[in-house]
């Protein structure tokens, strides 16, 4: 059987055997896997690639709840699912409040998990493409000049040319040249187009 | 006058002079009285005055019968036990009142003379002073009673025969015999043949040179296999008329059947207690415990519906998978059966049983019970371990279940600390004929009236639990000999302590 989707699964887990049993498991439905006895040996060995992590709440030092916040502190977004044990339910619910993607309770169907970890790659995947396309949309903001950012941040904001000419102190004309670049350098076919890049490097800043 | 009647005439009043001075001189006091009722003093001899304290001119003319005891008053006229009768004369044992008031007893022989037509005319008496006598034999007649009713068992025995001459009511009970139909017993009817061999011919012969033997020597009561005796003490008396020869002994033994139920009733209750509280550890553990289980359990799982996708992807390879995936599973299914075992071991219901066991090793395996515990407060366990301790013989599951309360407790001292470090410290020694063991937490310690209480039943510092943990392991260290404590200085930790002695005390 072939993963649908691609990336490494990270499996954070303190109990050796569990481990070896997850990965005999994932691996089965060709999913790659690496896995981490602690949260630090995590934090020191994670090679910054995409994929999801199955974490479980549980652990000596710093158990789940902790390494999600350190994770969110260093900027390293995987999809996160919680695994728990009997008994760990509230645990599992702070995870979720804290932006977890989902959690199972241990001892779990296969069908579950590998729904859930199709779901988590394919947010990671989502969660890659959102940031490329938001990076070339920075790539081509950077390149406008001062006054063609300028006139497009009037512009998106559904200003009438004649109205940017006299907020800018400028000729329409002038004004007319400067869009006609800004469309260009943005590589946006519409004005809609534009609104929507503009919200999304709003949104990121 | 007839020379011959005056010759007898002067022989009477030699005689009677003779029997004057005779009256006179005694030491008994002799007397004549009127008849009953009164018997009134008619003349006494000089002796009254040592014997009743009144002079003879005060006594005459005094009722006697006023100065008989109440209850001794009327003995004559009753012919109770006191009094004999033999040829006319009556001999009664009574108490008479002395004029300074107290009662003596005096042995009175009487007769009563009578005229031609038998009527009584006076008596005489003969007195004595027995108070002496009477109050020891008294004296012995209680002692003998004393005996007779004390709840030891006390025989007496024939030095050559061995044979039991008296067995006081305690000791016709514990033989299961009566009184009324008494049996014959010699004393090595009492004891087992090598007991007799070991212990009793031994304290015969110390008692009969040092007089007296204490100690301890089982009896085995032949058709009373239900009790349980021993005899305590032997005294030997020897015959001090005949070249001092051991003649008997006194032999005294106890009856200790209802001590030994009592004392078995309370290990009985003792191992109940220690059990419940087993049982309750086990349930104030159940998340930890269920969540250790849970584990193979996934894993099982996991290797299961992993070997089932391997199968259908890849069935060339199904016997490589399948033996790999058994072997997984199986270590699995035998991490869930050891965790099982090591629960039901612990809070099986067992008999007091003493076995040699290694005191570093039970450190170990309740250190093993808790694991998730231990996780869950991010403990760390620290084995300062005496690898010379020789094994200790004991009753190993209550050993551990005092360890694993002392180590719980460490473990929860750590709840309301944020130290970062948190250690549990398990130490051993061997020293002195005793093995210590010691566990110690860094947490915020235990105050000086803490520690008064630590070990009080139902005193409990926990939200939960029953404050029982200490208070029971405390009883089972005694009941091994040895003894539980703690210290404290109520900032930087507890360090509780036992001693167990090697050998038994």
């Amino acid at each position: 059987m072939q993963a649908s989707v691609t990336g490494t699964i990270y499996i954070v887990d303190d109990d050796e055997d569990f481990r070896d049993s997850m990965q005999w498991l994932l691996e089965s439905a060709s999913h790659q896997v690496i896995t981490y006895p602690s949260a630090q040996a995590f934090l020191d060995n994670f090679n910054g690639e995409i994929g999801c992590m199955l974490l479980d709440v549980r652990m000596p030092e710093i158990n789940g709840l902790a390494l999600q916040q350190i994770m969110q502190d260093r900027g390293i977004q995987l999809p996160i699912i919680v695994l728990s044990g009997h008994g760990d339910i509230p645990m599992a619910v702070s995870a979720m409040k804290n932006g977890a993607l989902d959690f199972l309770e241990k001892p779990f169907d296969d069908e579950v998990l590998l729904r859930l970890v199709d779901k988590a790659l394919s947010r990671a995947e989502e969660m890659r493409k959102d940031l490329s396309e938001l990076g070339e949309i920075q790539a081509c903001h950077d390149s406008l000049s001062r006054r063609e950012k300028e006139v497009m941040g009037l512009v998106v904001v559904g200003k009438a040319n004649r109205e940017i000419a006299e907020e800018l102190g400028i000729s329409p004309k002038t004004v007319e040249v400067h869009r006609a670049r800004v469309m260009s350098k943005m590589r946006a076919g519409s004005l809609p187009e534009l609104v929507q890049q503009a919200a999304k490097l709003a949104e990121a800043s | 006058m007839n020379k011959k009647a005056s010759m007898e005439l002067e022989q009477c009043r030699e005689d009677a002079d003779r029997y004057r001075l005779l009256v006179e001189q005694s030491t008994d006091m002799i007397s004549r009285h009127t008849p009953a009722p009164d018997w009134i003093y008619i003349d006494v001899s000089p002796a009254v005055e040592s014997v009743v304290g009144y002079t003879q001119d005060e006594i005459i003319g005094m009722s006697g019968y006023d100065m008989f005891h109440p209850e001794d008053a009327d003995n004559l006229l009753t012919r109770a036990d006191s009094v004999r009768y033999r040829e006319g004369m009556y001999t009664n044992v009574y108490r008479y009142r002395h004029k300074a008031g107290h009662y003596i007893w005096l042995e009175t022989t009487s007769r009563t003379i009578r005229d031609d037509d038998g009527n009584p005319v006076e008596i005489i008496c003969v007195s004595r002073d027995v108070t002496e006598r009477e109050e020891a034999q008294r004296a012995m007649r209680r002692l003998a009673r004393v005996v007779e009713a004390s709840s030891d068992m006390i025989m007496f025995c024939n030095h050559d025969t061995r044979k039991l001459t008296y067995l006081n009511e305690s000791a016709y009970h514990t033989l299961g015999t009566e009184k009324d139909t008494p049996v014959i017993y010699y004393l090595n009817q009492l004891f087992a043949p090598d007991v007799i061999e070991s212990l009793l011919n031994d304290a015969l012969d110390h008692a009969a040179i040092h007089g007296v033997w204490y100690g301890s020597v089982p009896m085995h009561l032949p058709e009373q296999l239900n009790r349980v005796a021993e005899v305590r003490e032997i005294i030997a008396h020897r015959n001090r008329r005949e070249n001092n020869k051991v003649e008997y002994y006194s032999i005294i033994g106890r009856d200790i059947t209802l001590r030994r139920k009592a004392e078995e009733e309370a290990k009985r209750h003792q191992l109940e207690l220690a059990h419940m509280s087993r049982l309750l550890s086990v349930g104030e553990m159940a998340t930890g415990l269920a969540h250790e289980i849970n584990q193979p359990l996934a894993a099982i799982l996991n290797y299961c519906r992993g070997t089932q996708r391997r199968l259908e992807d890849k069935p060339d390879d199904a016997v490589d998978t399948v033996t790999r995936s058994m072997e997984l599973i199986t270590k699995q299914a035998k991490r869930a059966a050891e965790i099982i075992k090591r629960m039901r071991a612990f809070v099986r219901k067992t008999e007091y049983q003493r076995l040699e066991f290694s005191v570093n090793d039970a450190c170990h395996e309740v250190s093993h019970f808790l694991h998730q515990e231990a996780i869950d407060h991010n403990i760390t366990f620290d084995f300062h371990l005496d690898e010379d301790a020789p094994p200790l013989l004991a009753d190993k599951v209550q050993i551990e279940q005092v360890l694993l309360n002392l180590m719980r407790n460490a473990i929860e001292a750590y709840s309301d600390c944020d130290k970062a470090y948190r250690p549990v410290i398990i130490s051993t020694r061997n020293a002195g004929g005793y093995i210590y063991i010691s566990v110690e937490d860094e947490a915020k310690g235990i105050s000086s009236e803490g520690l008064a209480n630590l070990f009080e039943p139902f005193y409990t510092s926990k939200s939960t639990g029953l404050g029982m943990g200490l208070s029971i392991s405390r009883t089972i260290i005694e009941t091994h000999g040895g003894q539980l404590w703690a210290e404290s200085d109520g900032k930087t930790g507890t360090h509780f302590h036992l001693k167990l002695p090697l050998r038994d005390k």
